[in-house]
Parts: C-alpha cells; sequence; structure tokens
C-alpha cells in the first residue's frame, strides 16, 4: 500500500524528515544526524527508521546540499571552458566592478577555472545570429581529444551570441557525444539562454563545476532507495521553488543549488495559505547568518537572476537575502564603542556557553545570561550550556562599557535586535513594500529567540513560529509542484514587434517544457503553463517581469501588456513614465506539472487549521525568572510536545523544542494552531 | 552621557537611515548612470552639517556634501532661514567640486519646530546642456559644460517652485531623465528626513544628540590611533597626468604629506596651476580625494561619521588644478584626484608597507564611439570606462582587469548587449600579457579590448591617461606596463593616440585600447620560480618576461623550471639574464 508522502531535507547538523501519512490525514516528523561524509546514509537511516518499508513511499521529495556544499567549500570537478577565439578572459575580466570601495588590497572572488583550463576555438557568431566565422570540426576533435587527454571531469561551453544562435555549441556538443559520450557536459544556451556572456558563463561553469557531483550523490540515492523497494521517482527541490525528477536534476545541476535552503521559503508560502496571511517576512536565523525571505500576495518571491559568493547566477531563484548576525555573532569594542557582529563565533568554537574554548560574548551567551534560555531546555535539553563561561564572557566586556553584566546581555540583544530589524527596513524599502502590511515567521535555531523583538520594532504585529521549526523546510517541500522555467532573450521595440515571431518563440519554449514535463511523466490536463515577459524602458538596464495573460499574440494584447509595465514599475520603482518607449528584453515561460490534489485543496487538517478546542491548559515545565527591560519576570516555561492545538498562552512565556527556544516577552498573547504552530499577536 | 547600548542602536540607526536615502534614490532614478552604475551619494548631518551617516555610490564622494550644505546656509543668509519642508539645490563645480553634472540637493530637517539637521543626496545627470552631449572631453571654460546652478531653493515650505524645476530641466538635453532623476533625489532627501525624525522621535533629541557625541568621539580614536602609530615626518611624492587634453605639456600632481603626532596634513602645494582644459576641480572635490586616501589607509571597511577626518588637514593654494576658479572647466575633475589619492599611499608607503599597495593603472580610461546607425540612421552614443591592472601588496599579487579606484561598483558592457545596441563589433577581449609589474608580488594585469566599426558614419573620443606616469612599483616591484590606443585604418594605417575629440572614423576602422597594469609590490627576484612559472603557465607572464623580469629560467618544451640556471640568475652580480 503506497500511502506514505515523504520529504527529507538535509542540514549542517541533522537530517530532516516530515511524513504525510496518505489515508490517516497525519503528519510525522523525525530528525536524524547528518552524515556529512556521505549525506546518503543519513538519509537512508532516517527512511529506514520512519517508514521501514520502502514499498510504503508514493511520494519522496529531497531537498540536497550536495551541489551547494561542493560550491561553497571549492570542491567541484576539474572544469574545462570552451570560449570564442580572443575572449579568453570573459570569465575571469568579470564586469570588472568591486563591492569594496576603499580597500586598496581588494581581491575577487577566485574564478572556479584557473586561466589555464580556458581553452579557445576559432568561430564567432554575430549580434544578429550570423555566423561570421565557422566552426572547424576538426578542430574540435583535436581539442576534445587534448581534453581527455588532460582528464577532465567537466567541460564548459561558452561562446559569443549562443543564446541567440546555439548551432556552434551543438556542434561541439555532437562532436563530444560520438568521441566522449561519458564526459559530463555544459552548454551555456542550454544553462540559461539569455544574453550576457559574463554572466551567462558563470551560470554554467557553476553548472559544469556541480554536475558531476551532484550525479553522482543522485545516482547513489536512486540506486539504493531502490534497492531497498522505492517504486517510482525521487523529486527533488529546485532553486526556483518547484520540484523535479532527480533524472532531470542530473540533467540541470545548477537547480539543485538552493534546493536545500529554498525550502524554508517555500514552507512560507504554504504557511500563508493555511494562516489566511498572504504577505510573509521569513526569517532564518542560525549560528552565523540571518536569512530573509519574502512572501507577497502568496507567492514567492523569485528573482531570475542573483550571486553566490560573488558570482552571478542567471537562472531562476527563490530569493535569499543573508544577513551576517546570528546566535554566535560576537559583541566587541572599536573605539570605546560596543559592536554586535559580523564577525561570528560559528559552530566551532561557538558561544563562550559551548564550553568549547569560545572566550568572546556571543548573542548566545547574552540570551543565557538573561536566562531567556537554559542548560535542561536549549535543543529538547540535548545540549548542556556553560551559564558560568557566558557570564565571563560578558562580564569581561561589561566592565569596559561601564555597565552591569544584565544591562550589558540584555543590550547586545538589543543592538542585534535592532541591526535585524534595520536590514529588513532597507530590504522592503528597496523593494517599495511597507514591513507593517506583513507578518514574521521565524525558524532556524536563533530566529524564534528574537522574532517577537524584531516585530516590534518593524510595528509588525503578528508573528508565527512553525511548529517543530526546524523541519519547516522539509515540511514545505512536501507541498511543491514540478516546475520548469524557459527563456529566449528577445531584444525589440514593443512598437516593432513581430507578433508571429514572438508566437513563435513562446510556441518553441512550450514544447521545450512540455518535453521536460513528459520526461517527468506529467500527462497534458496537469499541466500549466505561464507566459512573462521581461520589459523597460529605453535606456533603462533593470527589466520588470510582466504576465502576458491574454491567449492570443495580437496588437491589443500587447498594449494590456504595456500597460501592466507601467503599472508595476510605478508600484516597483515609485514612478513611471506611461509616454515613454518600452522595449522586450526576454521572453519567458514557466510550466507547472501538478503533482497531486494535496498542493491545490485543503486536506483535513488543513481545514480544521483554526479550529483547535482544546480545553485543557498546558503543563508548564518550570517557571523561572527571565529578564526582559532589566526587570527580573517571573516566566512560564513550556516544552513544545506539551502543546496542544487551541492552547492560549500569554507573554511572557517559553517554549521550547529540540530545535529552537521560542521567547514572547510580556504584552503578547499565544494561539496554538492545529499544527501546534506558534501564532503571536501584539496585545492591544 | 546616554548609555552604550543606546549610542550604538543610534549608531547603527544612522548607518541604516543613509542605506534607506539610497535604496530610495536608486529604487526611482531613471537613469541607469545613478541606479546601475552608483554614480550617486547620500547622507544625513546634524545640525552643525557633521555626517551621521552616509551611503557613498562611488569612493570618490567620500565626504564632501557637508561642504555644500555649509555654503549653502551662507548663501541664504544664515540657518534662520531654512523652513521646514524647504529643499535647496546646487551643481556650481566650485561649490561641490565636481562637473556640473553632478546635482547637489539639501533638506533641512525640523523636529518640534527646530532645526535639528540636514539630509543631501548627490546623482549624475546624464545631460545638464553642455556643448556636447553628455559632458564634452575638451571645453575650455565651464560655460562650455553646462549649466550652472547656486544654492537655489526647489522647494519652498514644502511646495515645488515649478518655474524653477522647469528652468533647470528645459536645460538638459534628456528633460524627462532629468525630471525623474530630480524626483528621486527628492524623494530620498525626504526618506532621510523621516528617518532622522523617527530616530529622535523614539530617543528623544538629547539622548540623540549626546549619542553623535560619543559616535564621534569613537570615529575620531579610531583615526587617531591609526595615525599616530606612523612617524612623524614629512613624506612626499609626485607625478603627473599626461596633459589637459590641449597640447602636451604635463599636469604636475604634488603631494607632501605632514605627520605630527596624531595629525595628518596633506598638501598640495607645488601642483600645477588650473589648465586650460577640464582637469581641474573645485576645493571641496579635492577634499574630500584627501579623504579617500586617508580612509584606503585608516580602517577601509568601517563607517564613516562626522567624527572621522578631524585629524586630516588639506592644504591646497587657490587657482591650482585643486583648487579652481571661474572660469576653469571642471569635466575630467577626477583624473588629477585619482592620481592625487594614489600618490599619497605612495608617499606613505615607506611607513605603512603593510598598509599599503603598488599603484593602479590609475584612470577611467574612457573610450567613446558616437555616430549614426546604418540600417536605422539613428544616432547613437556609446561611453564606457576600461579596466586595468591594480598594484600588488603585502600580502598577495594585484588584482588583474577590475575599474578604477574612484569609480567603485561601475561595471563594464557586456560584448553580447553592446554589438546588439551599437553597429560596433568586439574583436577581443583578453588580459594583456606581461602588463603588471614584475614583483614579489605581482602587479594586476591590464586589458586588451578591440572595436571594429561598422558603420560609415563614427566618431571616436578618448581620455585615456597615466602615460607618463604608469603604476608605479613599491619597495624594488617594477612598474605597470603604459596604456596604449590603437586606430588600425582599413588602408593598413595604424595610428597611436590617447586622447582624442570626435575624430571620424570610416567603415571598418578597428580600435585596440589596451590598459595599464598595477605596479609589483617587493623585488621580482624574491617571487617564488613555481609562482612564476604558474604565472607562466596560465599566461599572464611570457617565457621570455619570467626570465628577463624575474630571472626565473623555464625550460621550454617541458615547462619545468631550471633551478640551477634560475639561482646563477638571480644572484649573479650583473644579473646577465637581462635581456
Amino acid at each position: 500500500m503506497r500511502n506514505i508522502r515523504l520529504a527529507i531535507d538535509i542540514g549542517g547538523t541533522f537530517t530532516d524528515l516530515v511524513l504525510y501519512d496518505i489515508q490517516a490525514q497525519s503528519y510525522e516528523t523525525k530528525k536524524v544526524l547528518t552524515t556529512p561524509e556521505n549525506p546518503a546514509i543519513g538519509v537512508l537511516d532516517g527512511m529506514e527508521e520512519s517508514v521501514g518499508q520502502f514499498e510504503k513511499i508514493d511520494y519522496f521529495v529531497h531537498g540536497t546540499t550536495a551541489g551547494l556544499n561542493a560550491f561553497l567549500e571549492r570542491k567541484g570537478a576539474r572544469v574545462a571552458l570552451i570560449v570564442t577565439e580572443g575572449f579568453r578572459d570573459i570569465y575571469e575580466i568579470g564586469r570588472a566592478n568591486r563591492s569594496d570601495m576603499y580597500s586598496i588590497q581588494y581581491r575577487k572572488p577566485s574564478p572556479l577555472v584557473a586561466r589555464g583550463d580556458v581553452y579557445e576555438v576559432r568561430e564567432r557568431i554575430l549580434a544578429d545570429a550570423n555566423i561570421e566565422l565557422a566552426l572547424e570540426p576538426s578542430e574540435i576533435l583535436q581539442l576534445v581529444d587534448e581534453l581527455i587527454r588532460k582528464d577532465y571531469q567537466s567541460v564548459v561551453v561558452s561562446l559569443l551570441h549562443a543564446y541567440k544562435n546555439p548551432v556552434h555549441e551543438l556542434a561541439i556538443k555532437h562532436v563530444f557525444e560520438r568521441t566522449a559520450p561519458q564526459m559530463s557536459l555544459s552548454l551555456s544556451h542550454q544553462v540559461a539562454r539569455e544574453w550576457r556572456e559574463y554572466e551567462r558563463t558563470s551560470t554554467a561553469v557553476i553548472n559544469g563545476y556541480i554536475a558531476p557531483i551532484v550525479e553522482k550523490y543522485l545516482a547513489a540515492l536512486e540506486k539504493e532507495t531502490a534497492l531497498r523497494g522505492l517504486n517510482g521517482n525521487i523529486f527533488i527541490m529546485q532553486s526556483n521553488g518547484g520540484v523535479m525528477t532527480s533524472n532531470l536534476a542530473k540533467r540541470h545541476p545548477i537547480q539543485t543549488l538552493l534546493s536545500g535552503p529554498v525550502g524554508g521559503a517555500i514552507g512560507g508560502i504554504r504557511l500563508s495559505k493555511l494562516t489566511r496571511d498572504e504577505n510573509l517576512i521569513c526569517v532564518d536565523m542560525g549560528g552565523t547568518s540571518f536569512d530573509v525571505s519574502l512572501v507577497v500576495d502568496g507567492k514567492p518571491d523569485v528573482t531570475a537572476e542573483t550571486q553566490l559568493e560573488g558570482f552571478p547566477i542567471m537562472t531562476p531563484m527563490v530569493n535569499i537575502h543573508t544577513i551576517g548576525a546570528g546566535g554566535g555573532s560576537i559583541a566587541w569594542l572599536e573605539g570605546g564603542g560596543l559592536r554586535v557582529g559580523p564577525r561570528s563565533a560559528g559552530a566551532d568554537p561557538g558561544p563562550a556557553c559551548y564550553g568549547r574554548g569560545g572566550q568572546e560574548p556571543t548573542v548566545t551567551d547574552a540570551n543565557l545570561v538573561l536566562n531567556r534560555i537554559d542548560s535542561d531546555g536549549f535543543l529538547g535539553g540535548n545540549m548542556k550550556l556553560d551559564q558560568a563561561a557566558a557570564h565571563r564572557a560578558i562580564q569581561n566586556i561589561a566592565e569596559e562599557i561601564g555597565l552591569d553584566v544584565i544591562q550589558t546581555a540584555e543590550g547586545i540583544c538589543d543592538i542585534a535586535n535592532a541591526k535585524m530589524a534595520d536590514a529588513i527596513r532597507t530590504l522592503t524599502v528597496r523593494k517599495g513594500i511597507d514591513p507593517r502590511d506583513f507578518a514574521l515567521v521565524a525558524f532556524g535555531g536563533a530566529g524564534p529567540m528574537h522574532a517577537v523583538f524584531i516585530a516590534d520594532l518593524l510595528d509588525i504585529r503578528r508573528v508565527i513560529i512553525p511548529s517543530a521549526a526546524g523541519v519547516f523546510s522539509a515540511w514545505g517541500m512536501l507541498q511543491t509542484d514540478i516546475r520548469h522555467d524557459a527563456v529566449r532573450t528577445f531584444y525589440h521595440s514593443v512598437s516593432d514587434v513581430d507578433f508571429g515571431q514572438m508566437a513563435c518563440i513562446y510556441e518553441e519554449m512550450k514544447v521545450e517544457i512540455i518535453e521536460i514535463l513528459n520526461y517527468q511523466n506529467i500527462e497534458s490536463d496537469k499541466m500549466a503553463f505561464f507566459r512573462t515577459a521581461d520589459l523597460r524602458y529605453v535606456g533603462q538596464e533593470y527589466t520588470v517581469n510582466v504576465p502576458y495573460e491574454s491567449v492570443n499574440m495580437e496588437e491589443s494584447s500587447i498594449q494590456a501588456l504595456i500597460r501592466r509595465f507601467h503599472d508595476m514599475h510605478l508600484n516597483i520603482y515609485g514612478h513611471n513614465n506611461p509616454v515613454g518607449d518600452v522595449e522586450f528584453v526576454n521572453l519567458r515561460t514557466i510550466g507547472y506539472g501538478a503533482l497531486t490534489t494535496y498542493s491545490s485543496e485543503d486536506t483535513v487538517a488543513d481545514r480544521e487549521y483554526h479550529r483547535g478546542e482544546t480545553q485543557s491548559s498546558p503543563e508548564t515545565r518550570l517557571v523561572k525568572s527571565v529578564i526582559f527591560h532589566e526587570t527580573a519576570v517571573a516566566t512560564e516555561v513550556f516544552s513544545s510536545g506539551m502543546l496542544q492545538s487551541g492552547h492560549m498562552l500569554k507573554g511572557p512565556v517559553i517554549i521550547e523544542d529540540e530545535g529552537s527556544t521560542t521567547v514572547v516577552p510580556p504584552g503578547y498573547s499565544i494561539i496554538v494552531d492545529h499544527y501546534g504552530n506558534l501564532d503571536i499577536q501584539k496585545e492591544g | 552621557m546616554a548609555n552604550p547600548i543606546t549610542i550604538e542602536i543610534i549608531r547603527n540607526a544612522f548607518i541604516s537611515a543613509a542605506e534607506e536615502m539610497n535604496a530610495s534614490l536608486a529604487r526611482s532614478a531613471y537613469s541607469p548612470i545613478i541606479y546601475e552604475m552608483k554614480d550617486c551619494s547620500v547622507g544625513i548631518f546634524n545640525k552643525e552639517t557633521a555626517l551621521l551617516g552616509q551611503s557613498a555610490g562611488l569612493p570618490i564622494f567620500l565626504g564632501n556634501l557637508d561642504h555644500c550644505i555649509k555654503l549653502t546656509t551662507e548663501s541664504i543668509g544664515g540657518q534662520r532661514k531654512y523652513k521646514s519642508g524647504d529643499l535647496y539645490i546646487l551643481n556650481d563645480s566650485y561649490l561641490t567640486g565636481t562637473h556640473l553634472n553632478d546635482i547637489t540637493t539639501i533638506s533641512p530637517i525640523f523636529h518640534d519646530g527646530e532645526l535639528v539637521g540636514f539630509s543631501a543626496t548627490r546623482a549624475h545627470w546624464i545631460d545638464v546642456g553642455a556643448k556636447d552631449p553628455g559632458y564634452p572631453m575638451d571645453a575650455t571654460e565651464i560655460y562650455q559644460e553646462g549649466i550652472r546652478i547656486p544654492p537655489l531653493k526647489l522647494y519652498d515650505g514644502g511646495t515645488p517652485r515649478q518655474d524653477v524645476i522647469q528652468m533647470l530641466t528645459i536645460n538638459s538635453r534628456f528633460k524627462e531623465a532629468a525630471l525623474g532623476d530630480l524626483g528621486a533625489q527628492i524623494a530620498a532627501c525626504r526618506t532621510g528626513e523621516k528617518r532622522l525624525q523617527e530616530i529622535i522621535r523614539r530617543f528623544g533629541l538629547k539622548t540623540v544628540n549626546e549619542a553623535i557625541d560619543d559616535i564621534f568621539a569613537q570615529s575620531a580614536v579610531m583615526d587617531r590611533d591609526v595615525i599616530t602609530r606612523i612617524p612623524d615626518g614629512g613624506y612626499e611624492a609626485e607625478g603627473c597626468l599626461d596633459n589637459d587634453g590641449h597640447g602636451d605639456d604635463p599636469v604636475n600632481v604634488k603631494v607632501k604629506v605632514y605627520i605630527q603626532g596624531e595629525n595628518m596634513t596633506i598638501d598640495l602645494t607645488g601642483s600645477s596651476p588650473q589648465q586650460q582644459g577640464q582637469t581641474n576641480c573645485g576645493l571641496a572635490q579635492t577634499i574630500s580625494a584627501c579623504r579617500v586616501a586617508f580612509k584606503e589607509l585608516v580602517n577601509p571597511h568601517t563607517p564613516v561619521t562626522g567624527g572621522n577626518f578631524r585629524n586630516l588637514e588639506v592644504i591646497t593654494p587657490e587657482g591650482t588644478i585643486f583648487n579652481a576658479t571661474e572660469p576653469a572647466a571642471c569635466g575630467w575633475y577626477f583624473s588629477a584626484l585619482g592620481l592625487l589619492i594614489d600618490l599619497v599611499v605612495k608617499a606613505l608607503s615607506p611607513t605603512i608597507k603593510d598598509l599599503s599597495a603598488a599603484a593602479h593603472y590609475g584612470d577611467s580610461m574612457v573610450i567613446t564611439f558616437a555616430g549614426t546607425e546604418p540600417n536605422r540612421h539613428t544616432p547613437f552614443l556609446s561611453v564606457e570606462a576600461t579596466a586595468g591592472g591594480w598594484g600588488g601588496f603585502a600580502k598577495a599579487d594585484g588584482q588583474n582587469a577590475l575599474i578604477n579606484n574612484v569609480n567603485g561598483d561601475f561595471k563594464n558592457m557586456p560584448i553580447e548587449v553592446f554589438e546588439t545596441k551599437y553597429p560596433v563589433k568586439v574583436t577581443t577581449y583578453a588580459l594583456r600579457q606581461d602588463s603588471g609589474g614584475a614583483g614579489a608580488h605581482r602587479g594586476g594585469t591590464g586589458v586588451v579590448r578591440g572595436y571594429q566599426l561598422r558603420t560609415d558614419r563614427s566618431w571616436l573620443y578618448l581620455w585615456f591617461e597615466r602615460y607618463k606616469t604608469p603604476a608605479w612599483g613599491l619597495f624594488g616591484g617594477k612598474d605597470g606596463a603604459k596604456p596604449k590606443v590603437t586606430v588600425c585604418i582599413p588602408n593598413g594605417e595604424t595610428v597611436d593616440m590617447l586622447k582624442v575629440n570626435a575624430r571620424p572614423l570610416t567603415r571598418d576602422t578597428v580600435v585596440i585600447a589596451y590598459t595599464g597594469g598595477g605596479g609589483g609590490f617587493g623585488h621580482p627576484f624574491d617571487r617564488d620560480p613555481h609562482h612564476v612559472l604558474e604565472d607562466v603557465l596560465h599566461g599572464y607572464v611570457s617565457l621570455e618576461a619570467a626570465k628577463s623580469d624575474y630571472g626565473v629560467i623555464i625550460r621550454e618544451g617541458t615547462f619545468e623550471v631550471d633551478e640551477e640556471e634560475t639561482l646563477k640568475c638571480r644572484t649573479s652580480s650583473h644579473n646577465d639574464c637581462v635581456l
């Protein structure tokens, strides 16, 4: 009986599992230790423990960090890059800009491909797609021989104007298929079919750099799960917020880059439907970083281009803004003033209270001194904390600034909270939105500890702490459909558009997507397509991605598209120019393949969301004295396991679970919802 | 005194307020030069016009708005003339220091009817009505460079003066853009106003003022700590621009840096008198450039406040390129300033080896094509800055192909976009072998970028610099290569030139720009031969240069270092290996 839907998300410490029993319509969660040397072991262990018989699995979705870790730790493949003759250094030169303004000792991120591994081929395609210099097949044959001899693991081909005319990239592919079919090959026009040679090359290089690693990991996982009886596909979470089959993921490894981190943002989408709050600011605060993602009008904030570690990536990704602040942020002195972060004690040595040799005071130490966390309740009591060490660390700095230890500890938290609130406010100004129209969703180890304080600084009245905040990402993954994005650069003024040509391009993208959905066994009645266009005023650099809603391709639909562009421009940038010249830059199509009906219809459990009706009162673990606003306040402490749907609590209160601790100061009330999410509202 | 926690929260709030001003400017600016190239700057100031928080888009815009506020206050007859909701605008080069395209807006901030501070922005307008579109390369008077705006009231107590706004924007060839960018600057000023008022409401004016004193004191302490560690004395360096765009006489930049205890004085006496060409600037921008030089050496990563630069004095006599007076043209004000910044580092380098770096390739290296598109017969204009090599330093090699120091986040234009927009084909874009100055830490390489004209009507404009003063090496390191631009005419003739105004080009003419490399740091013979070999394998350095510059003998064919020959070559008193 295949009645289990399973999601598995790999984190730094734990691998999280969420199971949904289709008959019982109930969820179950599980955490097992991550096995960094081979993460598949942790995944298989977790599956054995929680599901037992693999035959029972109806649907299995997985967030993998294989590609991201290879990229971040610089443990990717040895890549050869093939470029157009005369343009050997497009990848190394990049755009020649630098973010660091005053350093005369600035260093660029070091490239993933060394200059010596870049090979030029004689060919040239022009901006109008004409071939000026044709590729010589014999030259390619020779080059392929050389690359095989030199033992490269992966080859990336990025030729000028290949987004417009890919014929030479394809010709090189054919040579590889004949002579070295086993070679991992990334063609720039297949990875990101957009203009701008550096950005496209960078994207293709990252694809090639992680491809062999992702492929090896997924192949092993497919093999092992099949041996244990798994029928059907493994689905992989993609950076764009959808899923794809692992077979396809091996062909598009770059789409797995944010497979892990994106889960939280996707969980936010589902939460926005359940809580009827369409606008969410999701914050994931761990030991070293503070990630912010947005849900606006119930939709994920997906960007067509992003930067990771200084490298541009031109494939659609859920926007995740990282700010250097976390539980491990260090408090220190500079010019006699107190600073918090961005330096972090990280996991090793970690905060002073971890007792691993850290001497400097951190935000976590401050929370401990304020008694907001304690040794018995931190991470479900699984991690012992050294109260005295935290006290000592903070005392050292307290003496220097002339405050007592408690004032200093609360001050460290206040500064960290204010910085995070400042960062969120700046982000919302940039996006043209008002944080007061949003609810704050907090997860990650340190998020729930700070969320209510941050919300207060932003005048946000509602805070939601998802149940078992640690498995929130995995829970989100269960709710998504297959997604595939296609793009074509289409640089035309709106006044001289050839409708036939435009219709052809959209059709071509649709065919591409249908092929990919078919490949993943999606039937045509389960497919949905959305067309968009990137438009801008002539002379601008940035584009606005505008939905193309009309079915037909004619003058009136183009006019509607342009009107929509003017409106959106006003909304996003605060002004528009209804008589200004508008041009197309890219055409895009998003294809979805619906996996089941679960994602579109509420389950019974979902419908029960607001109907928790327990009459009982939860049992307190203890009542302890916690500092709020320099005053010790008697505060009840609960374990999340003791809470039931419908329980109502009032701040000050602390709720602990094995992944995080939620701190709620006075002046807030809390309702526990059907999923065990904490729905926190400001009173009055 | 305010509590240290509150002080830190307020300090962060000021920085964040400036970031929000910048976000608000970038979000609504019309011109890519503002939101993409970041040719802009914003700041929030207290009543005494000391900086509370700033977000400078370009390094060269560091701390020059305070001066403009003071001049505006003077010009209107004192602070009591300000009303809530007022907004002033100015661009006069002799006041703001930069070229006329840079428009400054200033808004006084009131709290409970009392003047508490200012917000200010500066942004580059693409056109302010100069004799040529954008800005010319051969102007000889400021009157040819566009409309001059003294401090002028644009909003009177919250009411826009539409006639004044029209008068200003009508002078631009691109009125829509001018109006859009002005709107963005006003929005940014208002954002700063709102945020400072919120901070004061939340903490109280008294607490905020106390916190400001402490925040400034922190900045001052940090500045003084670094300068105190430099031994007292006078340090000098000098160099020159190739010319001012007219003739070939060098434009001299002379820098004397005096360190006395915790104070630094930069004396520019002896630099050239103001020039006929556009290499002049106003005093405000010279002070700003000196602050950039100071900042490069003193805590380059710390946010700037009004407490900084208190121990920095700048001396520059009137009537020189650095303190120009009417009617000096100021369009290319930054070329001399870029050199000035590099020379301050050079002068001090013997005393602060670890903080210093050899020189970078120096200037924006601007190449402009104008002409007519052959199919549509429409005019086109492309203006590009070109990347070059940066200097080596104590810990690492200089970087290859970066934009020059005063331009920060400026980006080059993708070839695929360039070729689609303009009738010009790019023939090559690559690093320039052997252009990095040899050194224990090698200077970064410059670039080679070639263009082929595919239209019958076009003109070339060039502003390439630093031929006479290429990027110098330090501590025994060699200079980087000089810049070069070659024009290859289809009849086979080639001409080299570095500066030119509106030179007509025929179809299929090829223009190849070679930018300079950075200077080397430390003697090249101290470079590990295996690093030299790596440079050869990657093609940054040729086999010949490995031998002649680094004394490293590499066996051709096997590409191995010949240790014995290398040692012989490097220790020989005659350096026989040097070709």
